[in-house]
Protein backbone atom coordinates (compact mmCIF):
# COMPACT_ATOMS: atom_id res chain seq x y z
CA UNK A 1 0.00 0.00 0.00
CA UNK A 2 1.38 3.34 -0.98
CA UNK A 3 1.28 5.92 1.72
CA UNK A 4 -0.11 9.25 0.72
CA UNK A 5 1.81 12.30 1.67
CA UNK A 6 -0.95 14.33 3.24
CA UNK A 7 1.25 17.30 3.88
CA UNK A 8 1.69 17.88 0.18
CA UNK A 9 -2.01 17.95 -0.52
CA UNK A 10 -2.72 20.54 2.14
CA UNK A 11 -2.73 24.08 0.85
CA UNK A 12 -2.22 26.68 3.49
CA UNK A 13 -4.62 29.54 3.16
CA UNK A 14 -2.74 31.94 5.39
CA UNK A 15 0.45 33.62 4.21
CA UNK A 16 3.69 33.42 6.14
CA UNK A 17 6.60 35.81 6.34
CA UNK A 18 9.79 34.75 4.57
CA UNK A 19 13.23 36.13 4.09
CA UNK A 20 15.56 35.42 1.18
CA UNK A 21 19.23 36.24 1.06
CA UNK A 22 20.47 36.53 -2.51
CA UNK A 23 24.10 36.79 -3.60
CA UNK A 24 24.65 38.52 -6.93
CA UNK A 25 27.65 39.12 -9.13
CA UNK A 26 29.53 42.13 -7.59
CA UNK A 27 30.15 43.74 -10.98
CA UNK A 28 26.45 44.07 -11.70
CA UNK A 29 25.35 47.41 -13.14
CA UNK A 30 22.65 49.53 -11.56
CA UNK A 31 20.21 49.14 -14.44
CA UNK A 32 20.56 45.41 -14.24
CA UNK A 33 20.03 45.45 -10.48
CA UNK A 34 16.87 47.51 -10.80
CA UNK A 35 15.68 45.11 -13.48
CA UNK A 36 16.35 42.23 -11.14
CA UNK A 37 14.34 43.78 -8.31
CA UNK A 38 11.50 44.66 -10.66
CA UNK A 39 11.43 41.10 -11.87
CA UNK A 40 11.21 39.77 -8.31
CA UNK A 41 8.33 42.14 -7.62
CA UNK A 42 6.67 41.07 -10.83
CA UNK A 43 6.89 37.39 -9.93
CA UNK A 44 5.48 38.14 -6.51
CA UNK A 45 2.52 40.14 -7.76
CA UNK A 46 1.67 37.46 -10.29
CA UNK A 47 1.56 34.72 -7.68
CA UNK A 48 -0.28 36.58 -4.98
CA UNK A 49 2.67 37.30 -2.71
CA UNK A 50 3.33 40.58 -0.98
CA UNK A 51 6.64 42.39 -1.27
CA UNK A 52 7.51 43.86 2.13
CA UNK A 53 11.06 45.04 2.41
CA UNK A 54 14.35 45.18 0.57
CA UNK A 55 17.88 45.69 1.84
CA UNK A 56 21.17 46.11 0.03
CA UNK A 57 24.30 45.16 1.94
CA UNK A 58 26.63 46.06 -0.90
CA UNK A 59 29.62 44.03 -2.04
CA UNK A 60 31.12 41.79 0.62
CA UNK A 61 33.92 39.31 0.70
CA UNK A 62 32.82 35.69 0.43
CA UNK A 63 34.40 33.18 2.76
CA UNK A 64 34.93 30.77 -0.11
CA UNK A 65 34.84 31.05 -3.88
CA UNK A 66 31.55 30.55 -5.67
CA UNK A 67 31.68 30.27 -9.45
CA UNK A 68 35.27 31.59 -9.36
CA UNK A 69 34.17 34.81 -7.63
CA UNK A 70 35.56 35.87 -4.26
CA UNK A 71 33.21 38.82 -3.72
CA UNK A 72 29.48 39.11 -3.91
CA UNK A 73 26.63 41.60 -3.67
CA UNK A 74 24.26 40.68 -0.87
CA UNK A 75 20.56 41.43 -1.05
CA UNK A 76 17.89 40.75 1.55
CA UNK A 77 14.26 40.48 0.50
CA UNK A 78 11.33 40.14 2.88
CA UNK A 79 7.95 39.04 1.68
CA UNK A 80 4.81 37.30 2.84
CA UNK A 81 3.48 34.40 0.77
CA UNK A 82 2.12 30.90 0.84
CA UNK A 83 4.60 28.08 1.05
CA UNK A 84 4.08 26.91 -2.51
CA UNK A 85 5.26 30.26 -3.86
CA UNK A 86 8.86 29.67 -2.80
CA UNK A 87 9.36 26.97 -5.40
CA UNK A 88 8.27 29.39 -8.06
CA UNK A 89 10.55 32.15 -6.80
CA UNK A 90 13.60 29.91 -6.62
CA UNK A 91 12.94 28.60 -10.11
CA UNK A 92 13.05 32.19 -11.36
CA UNK A 93 16.23 32.93 -9.42
CA UNK A 94 17.96 29.94 -10.94
CA UNK A 95 17.25 31.24 -14.45
CA UNK A 96 18.77 34.65 -13.71
CA UNK A 97 22.46 34.67 -14.69
CA UNK A 98 23.82 37.17 -12.16
CA UNK A 99 22.35 35.32 -9.21
CA UNK A 100 25.10 33.22 -7.67
CA UNK A 101 23.35 31.82 -4.63
CA UNK A 102 20.17 32.23 -2.58
CA UNK A 103 18.58 30.96 0.60
CA UNK A 104 15.01 31.28 1.83
CA UNK A 105 14.19 31.17 5.52
CA UNK A 106 11.02 31.57 7.55
CA UNK A 107 11.06 34.98 9.16
CA UNK A 108 10.96 34.48 12.93
CA UNK A 109 11.36 36.62 16.00
CA UNK A 110 14.98 35.59 16.32
CA UNK A 111 15.86 37.24 13.06
CA UNK A 112 13.79 40.38 13.53
CA UNK A 113 15.74 42.50 16.04
CA UNK A 114 18.99 42.00 14.17
CA UNK A 115 17.94 44.56 11.61
CA UNK A 116 18.01 47.38 14.14
CA UNK A 117 21.40 46.29 15.39
CA UNK A 118 22.88 46.56 11.93
CA UNK A 119 21.55 50.08 11.57
CA UNK A 120 22.97 51.04 14.93
CA UNK A 121 26.36 49.65 14.01
CA UNK A 122 26.36 51.66 10.81
CA UNK A 123 25.45 54.87 12.63
CA UNK A 124 28.20 54.43 15.17
CA UNK B 1 38.04 -4.48 59.37
CA UNK B 2 40.90 -2.64 60.91
CA UNK B 3 43.13 -3.39 57.99
CA UNK B 4 40.56 -2.18 55.60
CA UNK B 5 40.10 1.08 57.44
CA UNK B 6 43.82 1.63 57.62
CA UNK B 7 44.18 1.13 53.94
CA UNK B 8 41.46 3.57 53.25
CA UNK B 9 42.91 6.25 55.46
CA UNK B 10 46.39 5.61 54.21
CA UNK B 11 45.51 6.14 50.63
CA UNK B 12 45.17 9.90 50.48
CA UNK B 13 48.27 10.31 52.59
CA UNK B 14 50.19 8.10 50.18
CA UNK B 15 49.08 9.96 47.13
CA UNK B 16 50.09 13.13 48.88
CA UNK B 17 48.81 16.09 47.01
CA UNK B 18 45.22 16.18 45.97
CA UNK B 19 45.01 18.02 42.71
CA UNK B 20 42.55 20.83 42.82
CA UNK B 21 41.34 22.36 39.60
CA UNK B 22 39.50 25.60 39.89
CA UNK B 23 37.06 25.54 37.03
CA UNK B 24 34.40 28.17 37.03
CA UNK B 25 31.05 26.80 36.04
CA UNK B 26 30.22 27.97 32.54
CA UNK B 27 26.88 29.62 31.96
CA UNK B 28 24.98 29.56 28.71
CA UNK B 29 25.33 32.98 27.13
CA UNK B 30 21.93 33.00 25.55
CA UNK B 31 20.15 31.95 28.75
CA UNK B 32 21.92 34.68 30.71
CA UNK B 33 21.17 37.43 28.22
CA UNK B 34 17.70 37.32 26.71
CA UNK B 35 18.39 40.07 24.21
CA UNK B 36 21.03 38.00 22.43
CA UNK B 37 19.42 36.43 19.38
CA UNK B 38 20.88 33.67 17.30
CA UNK B 39 20.90 34.88 13.73
CA UNK B 40 22.56 33.20 10.78
CA UNK B 41 23.51 36.58 9.29
CA UNK B 42 25.47 37.67 12.35
CA UNK B 43 28.96 36.43 11.64
CA UNK B 44 30.50 38.27 14.57
CA UNK B 45 28.53 36.25 17.09
CA UNK B 46 29.03 32.96 15.25
CA UNK B 47 32.80 33.39 15.30
CA UNK B 48 32.74 32.74 19.06
CA UNK B 49 31.47 29.22 18.60
CA UNK B 50 33.86 28.12 15.89
CA UNK B 51 37.48 27.01 16.09
CA UNK B 52 40.25 28.63 14.08
CA UNK B 53 39.80 26.02 11.43
CA UNK B 54 36.11 26.79 11.14
CA UNK B 55 34.88 23.73 12.99
CA UNK B 56 31.88 23.99 15.30
CA UNK B 57 33.04 23.74 18.91
CA UNK B 58 31.42 21.24 21.30
CA UNK B 59 29.15 22.11 24.16
CA UNK B 60 31.67 21.29 26.83
CA UNK B 61 33.92 24.05 25.56
CA UNK B 62 31.40 26.72 24.61
CA UNK B 63 29.30 26.19 27.73
CA UNK B 64 26.00 26.53 25.91
CA UNK B 65 22.93 24.67 27.08
CA UNK B 66 21.68 21.90 24.82
CA UNK B 67 18.81 23.93 23.43
CA UNK B 68 20.95 26.87 22.39
CA UNK B 69 23.82 24.74 21.12
CA UNK B 70 21.41 23.12 18.69
CA UNK B 71 20.30 26.53 17.48
CA UNK B 72 23.85 27.81 17.16
CA UNK B 73 25.06 24.83 15.16
CA UNK B 74 22.03 25.10 12.85
CA UNK B 75 22.69 28.79 12.35
CA UNK B 76 26.35 28.19 11.53
CA UNK B 77 25.43 25.58 8.96
CA UNK B 78 22.91 27.95 7.40
CA UNK B 79 25.42 30.76 7.17
CA UNK B 80 27.94 28.42 5.57
CA UNK B 81 25.56 27.90 2.65
CA UNK B 82 25.47 31.60 1.86
CA UNK B 83 29.22 31.85 2.51
CA UNK B 84 28.99 34.19 5.48
CA UNK B 85 30.91 31.59 7.51
CA UNK B 86 33.65 29.37 6.08
CA UNK B 87 33.50 25.60 5.79
CA UNK B 88 37.25 25.47 6.34
CA UNK B 89 39.68 28.30 6.79
CA UNK B 90 42.50 26.63 4.87
CA UNK B 91 42.14 29.10 2.01
CA UNK B 92 42.66 32.03 4.34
Amino acid sequence: MVKKNFLKSIEHQFPKKYETLIILNPDIEENRLNQFIDKIKDVMSKNGAEFLDFEDWGARKLSYDIKKLNRGKFILVHFSAKGSFIQELERNLRIWDDCIRFQTVVFTKDIEPKKENIEEAVNE
Amino acid sequence: MNNYQQKKTAKPAGTGLIRRTYTRKKVCRFCADENLKIDYKDSRLMRNFVSERGKIMPRRITGNCAYHQRRVSKAIKMSRIVSIMPYTSVNI
